[in-house]
């Protein structure tokens, strides 16, 4: 017996659609979470994070120009 | 100097508490690392004019052969001097559409990515990279691979795979450099951020990284056979489920997911407002990583791919539309307000294009994944506008759009010229267009001649040249929008460079202060059951169902980088095991066929010839079970006939006709004439010339090792492995097929040269599926199985199938 015996008889082409079903549960679940109320003061921060590039202190280095 | 200072906390962590700290904590001093960032800015024009010149090429060269034989009144021919870009072997057209595919993904958008990560990340997690060093041996080690690419493409050397035709050597200096550098260095500097939140950006920089290293390494597993050959580990079906499984994810990982971490940061920056709506943007995130590593058996429609794994892979590819497009108007709806900008900022307008673009491709991709679809417009130039829709549009317009927003900030001065700027966005725009109308209207309408039958019954267009031959007005007009598109990048590299030579004499490197990032504390919240009379079951799940409402698990989870990598790729991998393992397991998945045998040595020389030349860019091997296809090809293939395809061939894209029942279709004299120039067997064909194989010998004690390593990979070679034995059986099939030649009143002397090797690959294709079972003929063992005598080998070989 082979492997290939072994693996052919455990019924693997289930396989796929348990893991839609798992992902499609998976996926609810993101939505669930990103749309609570509560989550919405964290996300509006976030959001902001590309516009602040951190305080600048007054003094600055130099480096290789021209 | 203020060194130290009250803060006020707002770490999620903290937020969680419902409370504000307010502590004395020690403001850290560092500065970011842009010149990291001008050093891949600069690549990046440098090898998008590279990646684009060798486009505009190879259009020329699907165009140039109809023409270098047109001859005036007078006897003069004036296109005659291109002939070079047709019989040149490095500048043939099969081994210059890699290079081109190569330079455009990996070295135009790969440096685009880098430059977008490395000054994104730094700001996003207010600290330099971990490590400068890293971020150097990054980027010099990614311009030795796309240098070492550029000079082993046009010289033959490929593993003959779509996207990954570097040889093993490279491979493996990818893996280094991908991971080892840029890898390590990217979650290093996660680990020491100073801003608690990940940014969306960063997620889909991970994803990335992460995804693109799990699809590099298992699709490029090959056993070596010499410093520039290899043979991958998988073959026939197995190996195009895992190559299209790498083929699809390298456009999802390489060209999506990295530049909407692009889109996600540059867009706000670009429009000075945040984006449209972050919760929207985790959802897109997640969607598509659990989403598009499914998708990739939609390559593979009605092959000999067994067909529930080709219904999964158009399925997802049909439920990635939502998300696409979700993510897609996330980015456009970020101008909200203002849209007017749109009217003086080339950057705005170049990214507004690009995010359309994205929207385009990702409503016509799961489109043509669809079956019904897909029957159509497999092999045929819809494919192509299709992805030169999302390359063009989505990764080169998104990446211009940053060049532009970058350049004056990274080299602190202004823009040489916005008008040109422009210029560029205007024909870059027409040029695309005239890319990509031209080339969807020549795929339709080869798909529908070459499904086209008569009042009889019979194929309306029998000569597969014919449905080549319609293209060229289509082809010409891609050339000029291949040029405009080119025009405008030349523009773009001159504004830049220009801009770059009135930088400063010494930059400005601002030192900024962050307070570090405390150590996370989690106080995970204690729910009691809100209801009264129930089971101790149903009020468990009210915990549960609190718990889950709380989300606590996700910010204790977001707040360790290590954790939401190792989520990333359970989500990737899974999906990816959950589908290529059936495949390899379940054995009826490829049922075997007695007849088919392993190639002989001679014939395995010539298939190395066939891959080396590219001959898969414009050959499928692969006959799909239609009415049109068995009419015009002969039997559909059969998933046990690819069994010893170490790699398979079964292409993407006909520009040639069908291989894989070649076969005795035609004499052996008939393919060295038309080898040696196509256009004296078939006057309309496009294809390259290949005198060179005529003259060029075949290095017969290179089989052996050929042989060898394919018996190691379980191809039943018996006698074949000793000692010179491969080399005796190729020099005796070379001498009787070059005296069949011969005795066809053809060329001599071609016993011990290139071409009698190709040629003897070429007849065996598709031959094997009607002979007898080995058991029942004579121990038919490798090496006497050539039908080289011209006849056709099936007797049912339907007459149309003679096209020249």
């Amino acid at each position: 017996m082979r492997m290939s015996d072994v693996m052919s008889a455990l019924g693997l082409a289930a396989f796929p659609i348990a893991a839609m079903a798992l992902f499609l549960l998976v996926f609810a679940g993101v939505v669930v979470y990103a749309m609570r109320r509560s989550r919405k003061d964290e996300f509006d921060r976030a959001a902001m994070l590309p516009l602040s590039d951190g305080d600048r202190c007054p003094s600055t280095q130099k480096e290789n120009g021209r | 100097m203020i060194d130290s200072a009250f803060v006020a906390s707002a770490a999620p962590g903290s937020a969680l508490a419902g409370e504000t700290r307010r502590e004395r904590v020690h403001l850290e001093e560092y500065s970011y690392d842009d010149d990291i960032v001008r050093k891949f800015l600069a690549v990046t024009i440098v090898w998008g004019l590279v990646a684009f010149l060798v486009g505009l090429i190879a259009a020329l060269q699907l165009v140039v052969p109809s023409v270098i034989n047109y001859t005036t009144a007078g006897g003069a021919r004036p296109f005659a001097f291109l002939t070079f870009l047709t019989n040149v072997p490095f500048l043939t057209f099969g081994r210059l559409r890699p290079l081109h595919t190569n330079a455009a993904i990996f070295a135009f958008a790969g440096n685009a990515i880098f430059a977008a990560i490395y000054y994104s990340t730094q700001r996003l997690c207010k600290t330099r990279m971990w490590s400068d060093t890293f971020s150097r041996l990054h980027f010099w080690g990614w311009q030795l691979i796309i240098v070492l690419a550029a000079l082993t493409l046009p010289l033959g050397f490929t593993q003959g795979k779509e996207y990954a035709e570097l040889e093993w050597p490279i491979d493996i200096l990818i893996a280094v450099v991908w991971l080892g550098f840029f890898g390590t260095n990217f979650f290093m500097t996660l680990k020491v951020r100073r801003e608690r939140h990940m940014y969306v950006a960063l997620w889909f920089y991970i994803a990335t990284i992460v995804t693109v290293t799990m699809l590099h390494v298992v699709n490029s597993l090959a056993i070596p056979a010499g410093l520039f050959k290899s043979y991958p580990v998988y073959a026939g079906v197995q190996d195009a489920m895992i190559q299209w499984w790498y083929g699809h994810n390298a456009v999802a990982f390489f060209l999506t997911t990295p530049f909407l971490g692009m889109m996600y940061y540059f867009m706000p920056k670009a429009a000075e407002r945040p984006v449209y709506s972050y919760r929207l943007s985790i959802v897109h995130f997640w969607s598509l990583v659990f989403i598009y590593i499914w998708a990739g058996p939609h390559h593979l429609h009605y092959t000999a791919l067994p067909a529930w794994a080709s219904t999964l892979g158009m399925l997802f590819s049909v439920m990635l539309w939502m998300p696409s497009w979700g993510g897609g108007i996330n980015g456009l709806l970020t101008l909200r307000g203002a849209w007017h900008k749109l009217t003086d900022d080339p950057v705005l307008k170049f990214f507004v294009v690009g995010i359309t673009f994205y929207m385009m491709s990702t409503f016509e991709g799961p489109m043509l994944s669809v079956k019904t679809v897909n029957m159509l417009s497999h092999y045929t130039d819809w494919t192509i506008a299709h992805v030169h829709g999302g390359t063009l549009g989505w990764n080169g317009f998104m990446t211009f759009g940053m060049i532009y927003w970058l350049a004056p900030r990274i080299f602190q001065t202004n823009l040489y010229s916005k008008k040109m700027a422009e210029w560029h966005f205007w024909i870059g725009t027409l040029g695309i267009l005239l890319y990509v109308i031209p080339i969807y209207v020549a795929g339709i309408t080869q798909g529908l001649m070459w499904r086209a039958f008569d009042q009889s019954g019979a194929l309306a267009f029998p000569d597969f040249v014919e449905t080549v031959a319609k293209l060229m007005p289509f082809y010409w007009i891609r050339v000029i929008g291949g040029l405009l598109y080119f025009a405008g990048a030349v523009m773009m590299g001159y504004n830049v460079l220009r801009t770059w030579m009135a930088r400063p004499a010494v930059y400005e490197v601002p030192i900024l202060k962050t307070p570090p990032l405390l150590p996370a504390h989690f106080e995970r919240p204690v729910f009691t059951s809100r209801l009264d009379a129930n089971t101790e079951f149903g009020k468990a799940g009210d915990v549960f169902i609190q718990n889950f409402q709380n989300a606590w698990w996700h910010r204790a989870l977001e707040a360790i980088p290590s954790k939401f990598i190792l989520w990333s790729i359970v989500a990737v991998a899974i999906g990816s095991a959950l589908e290529i393992i059936p495949m390899f397991a379940i054995r009826s998945n490829v049922p075997t066929i007695a007849s088919v045998q392993p190639y002989t040595p001679l014939e395995l020389a010539g298939r190395d010839i066939y891959l080396s030349e590219g001959c898969y860019n414009c050959h499928s091997q692969m006959i799909r079970p239609l009415w049109a296809e068995t009419k015009r090809y002969g039997e559909y293939s059969k998933p046990g006939e690819f069994v010893y395809d170490h790699p398979f061939q079964w292409g993407s894209r006909r520009i040639g006709p069908d291989l894989a029942r070649e076969g005795g279709m035609r004499s052996s004299l008939w393919h060295v004439l038309h080898l040696e120039d196509p256009r004296q067997a078939s006057p309309q064909s496009i294809m390259p010339a290949y005198p060179h194989l005529l003259n060029d010998p075949l290095d017969f004690e290179q089989i052996q090792t050929r042989v060898r390593v394919h018996a190691m990979l379980g191809v039943p070679y018996g006698e074949a492995v000793k000692d010179g034995k491969a080399a005796e059986m190729a020099r005796t099939q070379a001498q009787k097929l070059a005296a069949e030649i011969v005795q066809a009143q053809g060329p001599t002397g071609l016993e011990n040269k290139q071409i009698i090797a190709l040629v003897a690959y070429l007849q065996r294709l598709g031959t094997d599926i009607s002979k007898p079972a080995p058991d029942a003929a004579a121990p038919a063992s490798v090496g006497a199985s050539s039908p080289s005598d011209g006849k056709p080998a099936r007797p049912d070989a339907p007459a149309e199938t003679k096209s020249n």
